[in-house]
């Protein structure tokens, strides 16, 4: 009651302000109510949050606006969108853009499929029915990443874990809120934003993309939102996230390829890196592609750096602290208590660390650095690409040995090349191309199904195709095990994908 | 009256009935019978009678009294004794008696009849049944009947025979004239159920009018109150409907496939039985009709015959329309008694291609181009390069390869798929490839080595990208162009869907029939995506998922989903962006940066940028040099002293009266194309314009328009003089233009020497300014050479046509600087206008696709981009008359010889002026 008053005063105080200066109006209403809803429903917790908006008074409008955003948090889109269609929420700048972001959901997900997994507590809305094969892997990745989280940070995600595929950018800024020319600009592929990941169909993309892995690091951010009750500075979101984005899963040789702190130290040498603290709203609205590809070297190295100096617990122990942080200061602090020295102090000794380090990097790889004869590689890729696909297998190889020898670390060339060879009948000069993946400066989905198939593991058949899956689900060839049609994979989950993968149109 | 009449006639029945009654018991009663039969004649033998009777009665009910037997054996004695032949005679008497009372009686009532007609009227009245009175009784005599058809049928109207059966137009005009039997009767003309007055004529006689409707049986009759007396004779008319036009088209009906028959011929053949006033052409699709007027016959002919040729590429009822269209021809015909009636032919169904269908056919065309390339470069990749004697078998193989080739390219080329035919761009751009190629072989032709058949590989790869990159850029911009028609599908079915939920009133059944079209030609357009290329492939999935997700909400009853998932939908087909962009090189394969490698972005092949840059260098040396040669248009007419023009117009105002005096007796009015007439008219016109030019001080036009009408003139001269000897008009029209050519010749010679004189005084005070012009002339010389040189060789190669007319053009352009330089306005504008046509003709001409594609606002979806750059025109910026100017210039102009075009030009100029 007493707070409802003070509410109350607060806004009569504010009205009259207002009404003297024609300005900005605050919302009306149990404002201290509201503001613990939204605690509640920003950690996640929104059983809780649903607990103190129980019974609200219909009329308080700072309640709505928090029965909206919780309604969104719980995927009721439609719900948000018909609260927030309210006459005094309408032109609300506090309302705009969960109006918006509410109003891009109902429309996104309109007779959707929605896959409810309620046994082990995921929920996965599939814009594009045909994605459902993927949802028991995404099922599967988001638990296992749960696990790690709750190890590594101490967080605990709420059961069930909201996931929403895709299927384009449109689409993601639409249900995110992320600017489309943003997610354009960096090849934005997920936000974990509104009490959920959302990410892109690997379908929209031509090669597919680490989605399984980026389900984890989304999920990073989620854990993180909730742990700091969305305290954590966006280094911290996106250097714990790119760290735990692979912890879910067993090492691959390319997880840390090139090494973060070399393209860290690289791109900071060219003049491309940003200031930590600085980064801005996100990543993903960076000026440039590559400026993203710095900043998230600059915070997974910092991460991993001071994760390790600070020791094991120092991680889960900032997570608590930050949650009770009210300002820049209290973050100071906490990073001072947990770690022994201030946030400058740390930022100093690892710019001290990485500046030690070689800059062994390979010119094609540097940030924003392009293959020396970019155009004529393009040619013979695509001279290769044509003349494959009218069955010209000879002439493709001779094409693509020239892509080959132009680009020789590029797994894609390399498959091109195995593929018209394997055309060609010529299995011999086919397997040493997808021997090694040291051989290899980048991941691609069919240089490990290739691999599969001409140099099998038998102390782990499925290896291979389970890397070439979490890559390019959708590349026949990869979802498929490489076996020609209508031969399906052994593995049920699998000959779904494989499946899937040779209905898409092509 | 009439009341008290019936109720006497009552009473009267009332007095015969009961008298009928009284008779009867009478007879019942023997006693009395016998005393009125045989009293008369035996009163006594009647009185034993009655008592004998009595007797037998009495021994009938008590045997007591006596034998009933003998009673009746008395009885019968008694009845024997009776005189028949007395009674006979005595019933004769009163037989008599009574005949004469009736015949009095007779003869009383026809007197009465005869002496008064009113009172058989109102017998006859009171007996009427229904209004209407059984007796007929003749009203009008001497009767004549006249029937005027209806003034539409243009017919003469026509005495009938009088109450003889007949047919009529319906519509037809009855007029009954007679003379009265009786006056002060109301007559009226009737069917039985419509009844005409009739009126007085002034003459003695009355008249009433009957307009002819259904057919009818006429009787002439008397209104009594509500009773009718009718006349005996009829009037049977038959009544002839005017009947709807027909139509018959060629053909119909049958169904055609636009893609199949991008045009067709619609020949159709109506007619009708009294006239037709017009013809339309009618479309009708979903809710949508539209009607164009074929014909609008005059004078109401019987029947009209035409043939119209509909090119569905070119309609725009077509070209956003994505269902079926019914075609007919329907006629109107004349009637205004029961209205105009239409006359429908059968349909010709034109089933339209699938949204989007056009453009994959094309797309496919240029990929089978693209196939038949790469064939030839895998051939070329593979085969040895030449060798010795062997030179000649392989540059025989490597020329029946190329051209196998290039028949398949050359043919997609060609083609017209579904009314669209390749873009300017892309036909410049495959043509100079091919070109690029014939070269290219024509090398190793002549000097066949190792050199120069890797020449030829590397050419032939080089072709082959440029092609595919073509292919590429065109499925790109058709994907976004049909994408963007499909979202107003969308919309129509999220619309739509809103109507099947009740959301728009009560039409919830049209909104289900709607919502299903909608998604039938989003079905078959998301189908055309998935062939238009990667874009094509990337939205066609697009749709096909929309279209799940509107049905898997509609079979759930949720039309509230289903129109947000068309909303959905349309949104993202108005945006039709790659589904994933961006992430540049090696992405950190996380949240962002999924690009892959980098690898794949280099542009494999710069030909369409070439070819991108190469016409927009080229649309802007056209614009410049057409801005130049205003320029050079503008000195020279500033270089005109003032003076000299003001002395120059006072003076010319005389000669301009004596041009018009010259002229005066030529044709006013234009006779038939061809014809002296035509000609007569056309040199007034010219020679009018020469006249207004030399009045507002501009020579060089009067000189201009001088010379046409001599040319005129001596047509009209030539064309009276063959004229056909009857035909005076063309005779006179050619000797009045033989007479007004002195005159004229005169006043032109005249200009010509003051034009001349100005020339003169004019091309020094210009000279400065031609000189500048002659130096940018140079430029744009050396301009169209570079291009040219670009052309000719590379990813920018242009065709040979091409590369000719940038040729000639620059040629132009030199010796237009040569003249401007020397100061020598007049040719350097003739050389410099001679350019522009050339260049114009090398940019060649845009089909109608993308002429539409200009007219596309470059519009955000909501519209606020045009606000933003709506630029406000400055005080000189009202370009509306010269554009139109230069819309009809370049029209007319369309002449494929530039010299001839210049002449076109000229004349069209002075209709402008």
């Amino acid at each position: 009651m007493r707070k409802v008053l003070l509410g109350a005063l607060a806004a009569a105080t504010s009205m009259s302000v207002a009404a003297s200066s024609g300005a900005y109006v605050p919302l009306l209403g149990d404002l201290d109510r509201a503001r613990r809803a939204r605690e509640a429903t920003l950690e996640l917790d929104v059983a809780a949050a649903r607990k103190i908006l129980d019974g609200a008074d219909t009329s308080d409008t700072a309640l709505a606006l928090e029965t909206a955003r919780l309604l969104l948090y719980e995927g009721d889109c439609d719900g948000a969108v018909a609260v927030l269609s309210r006459p005094d929420l309408t032109n609300r700048p506090e309302a705009m853009e969960l109006g918006d972001v509410s109003r891009g959901c109902a429309r996104a997900t309109a007779g959707t499929l929605t896959v409810r997994d309620d046994e082990r507590g995921v929920v996965v809305r599939l814009q594009d029915d045909e994605d459902r094969a993927l949802v028991p892997l995404i099922v599967d990745v988001a638990l296992k990443a749960r696990e790690n989280l709750s190890k590594d940070l101490g967080v605990e995600l709420p059961l069930p874990m909201r996931i929403d595929l895709v299927r384009d950018q449109f689409t993601l800024a639409a249900m995110t809120g992320l600017p489309e020319e943003a997610a354009q600009t960096t090849g934005t592929v997920a936000v974990a934003k509104w009490g959920r990941v959302t990410m892109i169909s690997p379908r929209a993309t031509t090669n597919g993309y680490a989605w399984l892995d980026t389900l984890a690091h989304e999920l990073t951010h989620l854990a993180l939102t909730r742990g700091t009750r969305d305290k954590a500075p966006l280094w911290l979101q996106e250097g714990v996230a790119k760290r735990q984005e692979v912890r879910w899963r067993e090492k691959e040789p390319l997880d840390d390829f090139p090494p973060v702190d070399v393209v860290a130290r690289v791109g900071l040498d060219k003049g491309l890196g940003v200031e930590l603290d600085k980064i801005g709203p996100s990543i993903a609205m960076l000026p440039s592609a590559e400026q993203a590809q710095v900043a998230f070297a600059e915070v997974a190295s910092f991460v991993r750096y001071w994760a390790r100096e600070a020791g094991d617990e120092a991680l889960p122990q900032l997570v608590v602290r930050l949650k009770a942080a009210e300002s820049s200061k209290d973050f100071e602090q906490a990073i001072a208590e947990v770690s022994a020295a201030d946030f400058q102090t740390w930022v100093k000794r690892w710019r001290g660390h990485i500046t030690g380090l070689p800059k062994d990097l390979p010119a094609e790889l540097e940030p924003g650095a392009m293959p020396a004869n970019v155009k004529e590689i393009a040619r013979r890729i695509r001279l290769g690409e044509l003349l494959q696909g009218r069955g010209h297998a000879r002439a493709a190889s001779i094409e693509r040995a020239r892509a080959h020898a132009l680009i020789p670390h590029e797994a894609s060339v390399r498959c091109h090349l195995a593929e018209s060879l394997l055309a060609m009948g010529d299995t011999q000069n086919a397997a040493p191309l997808v021997e090694r993946i040291d051989d290899v400066y980048n991941r691609f989905g069919r240089w490990h199904s290739l691999n599969g198939l001409l140099h099998p593991d038998p102390s782990d058949l499925d290896r291979p195709f389970r890397f070439g899956i979490a890559l390019d689900p959708f590349e026949p060839a990869v979802a498929c095990e490489e076996k020609a049609a209508p031969e399906l994979p052994k593995d049920a989950i699998r000959a779904a994908i494989c499946e899937a993968a040779r209905r898409m149109p092509r | 009256m009439r009341a008290t009449v019936a109720a006497l006639l009552a009473a009267f029945c009332v007095f015969l009935v009961a008298r009928a009654i009284v008779l009867h018991r009478r007879r019942q009663d023997p006693r009395r019978t016998i005393l009125e039969t045989i009293g008369p004649t035996d009163p006594e033998l009647a009185a034993a009678t009655v008592r004998g009777l009595g007797l037998v009665e009495q021994t009938t009910k008590d045997a007591t009294r006596g034998s009933p037997s003998l009673a009746r054996l008395h009885l019968a004695r008694l009845l024997s004794r009776a005189s028949i032949e007395r009674i006979a005679e005595r019933a004769s008497v009163a037989a008599r008696r009574w005949s004469v009372a009736g015949l009095v009686f007779a003869l009383v009532a026809v007197f009465g009849a005869a002496i008064e007609q009113r009172v058989v009227e109102g017998l006859d009245v009171l007996v009427a049944r229904n209004g209407e009175a059984p007796l007929p009784l003749a009203y009008l005599e001497d009767v004549n009947i006249v029937a005027k058809p209806p003034e539409y049928l243009h017919q003469h109207g026509r005495v009938i025979d009088t109450f003889e059966a007949t047919s009529l137009p319906r519509g037809t005009m009855i007029t009954v004239h007679g003379r009265p039997t009786f006056p002060s009767r109301t007559l009226v003309l009737t069917d039985g159920k419509v009844e005409v007055p009739f009126a007085l004529d002034g003459v003695g006689g009355v008249v009433a009018r009957w307009e002819l409707g259904e057919t009818a049986t006429l009787r002439i009759a008397a209104r009594f109150g509500d009773v009718r007396i009718p006349q005996a004779d009829v009037q049977e008319v038959t009544s002839i409907p005017d009947l709807a036009p027909k139509v018959l088209v060629e053909d119909a009906p049958r169904t055609v496939r636009m893609l199949d028959e991008p045009e067709i011929v619609v020949s159709y053949e109506a007619t009708d039985d009294h006239g037709l006033r017009e013809v339309d052409l009618v479309y009708r699709s979903g809710g949508r009709e539209a009607r164009r007027v074929l014909s609008r016959p005059q004078g109401d002919p019987t029947s009209d015959r035409g043939s119209h040729r509909i090119v569905f590429g070119g309609d725009a009822f077509f070209k956003r329309n994505f269902l079926p269209v019914e075609i007919t021809v329907e006629a109107r015909d004349n009637d205004p008694i029961v209205g105009p009636k239409w006359g429908k032919s059968a349909a010709i169904v034109v089933v339209p291609p699938q949204v989007g269908e056009p453009e994959a056919i094309r797309y496919e065309a240029l990929v089978r181009a693209r196939d038949a390339l790469t064939d030839l470069v895998a051939m070329r990749l593979v085969e040895e390069a030449p060798k010795g004697t062997q030179s000649a078998d392989h540059v025989k193989k490597e020329r029946e390869a190329q051209e196998k080739a290039l028949g398949v390219v050359e043919e997609a080329l060609a083609g017209t798929y579904g009314g669209l035919r390749f873009p300017r761009r892309a036909l410049a751009l495959a043509r100079g490839q091919l070109r690029r190629l014939e070269v290219a072989l024509a090398e190793e032709q002549k000097a066949p080595s190792a050199a120069t058949h890797q020449k030829l590989v590397e050419e032939s790869e080089a072709v082959l990208l440029a092609i595919d990159a073509a292919a590429h850029s065109l499925g790109t911009s058709d994907t976004r162009r049909v994408a963007k028609r499909l979202a107003t599908v969308a919309d129509e079915a999220a619309e739509a869907t809103a109507v099947a939920a009740g959301q728009r009133g009560s039409e919830t059944a049209n909104g289900v029939a709607r919502l299903d079209a909608a998604v039938s030609v989003l079905d078959g357009g998301g189908k055309q995506l998935l062939r238009l290329g990667q874009l094509g492939l990337d939205l066609g999935e697009i749709v096909a998922n929309g279209l799940r997700r509107i049905d898997r909400a509609r079979k759930a009853n949720d039309l509230f989903h289903a129109e947000l998932a068309a909303r959905d939908l349309a949104a993202r087909l108005r945006n039709p962006d790659p589904s994933f962009a961006g992430g540049g090189g090696s992405g950190s394969g996380t949240e962002s940066g999924a690009g892959g490698s980098g690898t794949g972005d280099g542009d494999p092949s710069s030909a369409d940028d070439a070819a991108e840059a190469g016409e927009q260098e080229l649309e802007d040396l056209i614009r410049e040099h057409g801005d130049e040669l205003e320029d050079v248009e503008q000195a020279l007419e500033r270089a005109f002293s003032q003076d000299e023009l003001d002395e120059l117009k006072d003076e010319a105002k005389k000669h301009a009266e004596a041009i018009r005096e010259a002229i005066k007796n030529l044709p006013r009015r234009a006779g038939e194309p061809g014809s002296a007439t035509a000609a007569g008219k056309q040199a007034r016109d010219l020679a009018e314009s020469m006249a207004d030019a030399l009045e507002q001080g501009r020579p060089r036009d009067a000189v201009q328009s001088g010379k046409e009408a001599m040319r005129a003139l001596e047509d009209a001269k030539k064309r009276g003089a063959s004229a056909e000897t009857w035909d005076l008009g063309e005779q006179s029209a050619g000797r009045e233009a033989e007479r007004a050519r002195p005159g004229l010749g005169e006043e032109l010679a005249w200009a010509e020497e003051a034009l001349e004189k100005l020339r003169k005084s004019a091309a020094e005070r210009a000279k400065g300014d031609l000189e500048k012009s002659g130096k940018r002339e140079a430029q744009m010389a050396e301009r169209a050479r570079k291009l040219g040189e670009k052309g000719a060789q590379g990813d920018g190669s242009l065709p040979e046509e091409t590369l000719d007319l940038l040729d000639r053009a620059e040629k132009s352009m030199r010796d237009a600087e040569r003249a401007l330089a020397e100061g020598d306005g007049e040719a350097g504008l003739e050389h410099q206008q001679n350019a522009q046509r050339l260049l114009e003709m090398a940019r060649g001409e845009r089909n109608n696709e993308e002429n539409e594609n200009s007219q596309e606002r470059p519009e955000s979806s909501d519209g606020r981009s045009m606000a933003k750059k709506a630029d406000i025109p400055g005080k000189d910026g009202h370009k509306g008359p010269d554009a139109f100017r230069k819309r009809v210039l370049e029209g007319l102009g369309g002449s494929s010889d530039p010299l001839l075009k210049e002449a076109v030009k000229r004349y069209a100029e002075g209709l402008l002026r």
